[in-house]
């Protein structure tokens, strides 16, 4: 039996594979939202219709991790009935299988971060019941924007795993890569032909084309090794406050980061507390009352704290806990500042010294 | 495996006031099964409709039957309404979690605990404990403050002859004094001054308010102890439990998993505020 890992998608049968895919997974994929009056973005959304596919963007604003841990998401419901206390775990499994289409590499590192968080040590069953339902047909990047720079922390241009399958635009066809016996086995539809030499050719040079763009971009020219052990030391450096004093601590960066995941849990009831909900909404580490506890006392009152607790829990303390940095480069919180703040700049000023 | 989100109902069989805005429950599950909790242990505690509370589990009464207490004091909205709950209403409970007390490397070494405040709660938890397996342990000493007379805490054990009979020695302190008061005046570090303690046979524990642990952490080392010796419990604001909801971070110690319970080793040169 032959085991295709790369073969070619021609742009013409492009539709028949998303055809296929259709009938057997529901789509979710980059689509184009905003009208003429408002602000027009790409979005992770389900995908029906091939045109409603806008597999050209450079980046979206909420990144993919809401389809698996939502902005607000019931955990479960509580309600009494006839005088006794019932609990309905809301956790549920999606009846279909999803397939997530032409997600950038920078996301799919940035999925397989949070699958450590939700897996390492109590397997979150919110998360896993639509994270194990999903299949990743990826994308490579054609135009990083001006604040990527995956290359920088090692999350792109290109993908070594975390999909089942991996495609690259080579103009009129794309080279179509297996990361997954799943994805080996979706190669073999008659929708793909064979890749030749000159294929693999043609998406390195892309991947190069790509690469050197992101290493054009001067923002980019630092380096995260050694990272780790420069912010250890460097916790009080003053070039800090020059960052912290800027920020507005509104939470918009670890909205639309790949990879923040801190959430509160909050209940809901109706005026008669009988009956009610219990969820989890996102929260963020830069908001004031976020590390307060009973009676008022907060760990971290002083807006550089919280601001210096959001740079070190992606860059220094998940390499500890997860043995891997938790930035991606995906560039949205450089993108959705309205400050200003451009983390790469702190992080190459605070290297060089 | 069970939903670790999912609290299992309880109710509260008894409620018992022990100071001013201070109430122990004991509770027991719905559906009866085992219970049982490591000394610095806690759970969380949940008020459908209100929210959910971390509080250490004081006293394991049943483990078979899973009746247990938690010693809770009124401080924001949800214990509020759970000091206000009578017996038999229904709460619900997720737990134990936490590390607990390192009761096998107290073995053979003589213990000092030390409590401020609502503290004693998780620390007398440890007593009971080691006075319930006192042939293991070597001399056992017990530190305790409150604010007022009147806000001490367990009194029927702080105050018992029993327990200091089985070997448990128990110094008091009060911030303010009333005029019945003959014991001593002071913060609780104070008391480090008046007992005879060796840093090199003794292992501390110490659970209170954040800068009691400051201010015992450094008289401690200023005795001479180890921080591998010193053990402190520290209080965050747990939601999730599990170590995923970020709120109980030191640096990256997630209190809720690495924790209660630090020795001063464990949160040596962290980053973010420790106290």
């Amino acid at each position: 039996m032959v085991i295709f890992m790369k073969r070619i998608l021609d742009k013409r049968k492009f539709e028949d594979f998303f055809e296929f895919l259709r009938a057997h997974y529901d789509a979710i994929g980059p689509t184009r939202m905003g009208t003429a009056t408002t602000y027009a973005h790409v979005a992770f959304n389900y995908v029906r219709k091939i045109d409603q596919l806008e597999l050209k963007y450079q980046t979206t604003i909420i990144p993919p991790k809401r389809l698996f841990l939502p902005d607000n998401e019931a955990l479960f419901s509580f309600k009494k009935r006839d005088g006794e206390m019932v609990l309905e775990d809301l956790s549920r499994k999606w009846d279909r299988k999803n397939v997530l289409l032409g997600i950038h590499p920078c996301d799919v590192v940035a999925l397989s971060r949070l699958d450590k968080v939700f897996g390492e040590v109590y397997r979150d069953p919110y998360y896993w019941n639509r994270r194990e339902n999903t299949i990743i047909v990826a994308l490579t990047c054609d135009e990083p924007g001006e604040h990527c720079f995956c290359n920088v922390v090692g999350a792109g241009p290109d993908l070594e795993k975390g999909y089942d399958l991996l495609m690259t635009d080579l103009g009129d066809r794309y080279l179509v890569e297996a990361g997954s016996e799943l994805g080996a086995s979706l190669l073999k539809i008659d929708v793909f032909r064979n890749a030749t030499p000159e294929d693999e050719r043609d998406r390195e040079e892309h991947l190069r084309r790509v690469r050197e763009r992101l290493e054009r971009n001067e923002k980019n020219r630092f380096k995260v090794e050694g990272l780790a052990e420069v912010l250890r030391e460097k916790y009080n450096d003053v070039l800090w406050d020059e960052y912290w004093r800027r920020c507005a601590t509104c939470g918009s960066c670890t909205m639309v980061c790949p990879t923040c995941h801190c959430f509160a849990i909050i209940d809901r009831a109706g005026v008669n507390q009988v009956e009610g909900k219990r969820s989890r909404v996102w929260d963020s580490c830069l908001f004031e009352r976020f590390a307060q506890i009973a009676g008022g006392l907060n760990f971290r009152e002083e807006r550089g704290s919280r601001f210096k607790h959001r740079i070190y829990d992606k860059f220094l303390y998940p390499v500890i806990m997860y043995g891997a940095p938790f930035c991606v480069g995906c560039g949205r919180c450089i993108k959705f500042c309205w400050c200003g703040i451009d983390i790469r700049d702190a992080l190459r000023r605070l290297m060089e010294g | 495996m069970r939903n670790p989100y999912l609290p299992e109902l309880a109710v509260i069989e008894d409620v018992r006031e022990e100071a001013p805005g201070v109430k122990t429950f004991t509770i027991s599950f719905k559906k009866e099964k085992e219970f049982d909790a490591k000394p610095g242990q806690f759970v969380q505690v949940s008020v459908f409709g209100y929210g959910e509370f971390p509080a250490s589990v004081s006293k394991i009464i049943d483990r078979g039957k899973g009746r247990f207490q938690v010693t809770v004091r009124r401080m924001g909205k949800v214990t509020t309404k759970f000091l206000d709950l009578p017996p038999n209403s229904v709460i619900g409970i997720r737990g134990p979690r936490g590390n607990g007390y390192p009761i096998d490397k107290m073995e053979g070494r003589n213990v000092l605990m030390i409590a401020g405040g609502i503290g004693l709660t998780s620390i007398r938890s440890l007593a009971l404990y080691l006075l319930d397996n006192r042939n293991k342990y070597g001399d056992l000493k017990l530190l305790y403050g409150a604010r007022t007379p009147s806000e001490l805490l367990f009194k029927d054990f702080i105050l018992s002859e029993e327990v200091r009979r089985k070997g448990l020695e128990i110094l008091l302190t009060v911030d303010e004094p009333d005029e019945k008061w003959r014991g001593k005046v002071g913060v609780v570090t104070k008391l480090l001054d008046e007992v005879k303690v060796d840093p090199r046979t003794t292992i501390v524990a110490v659970c209170g308010p954040s800068p009691m642990l400051r201010f015992a952490s450094e008289k401690l080392i200023g005795l001479g102890f180890s921080k591998d010796d010193v053990f402190l419990s520290f209080e965050r604001r747990m939601q999730c439990g599990i170590g995923v909801c970020g709120h109980c971070m030191i640096s990256h110690k997630r209190v809720c998993l690495d924790g209660p319970v630090f020795s001063l080793r464990d949160v040596e040169g962290v980053l973010d505020r420790v106290f």
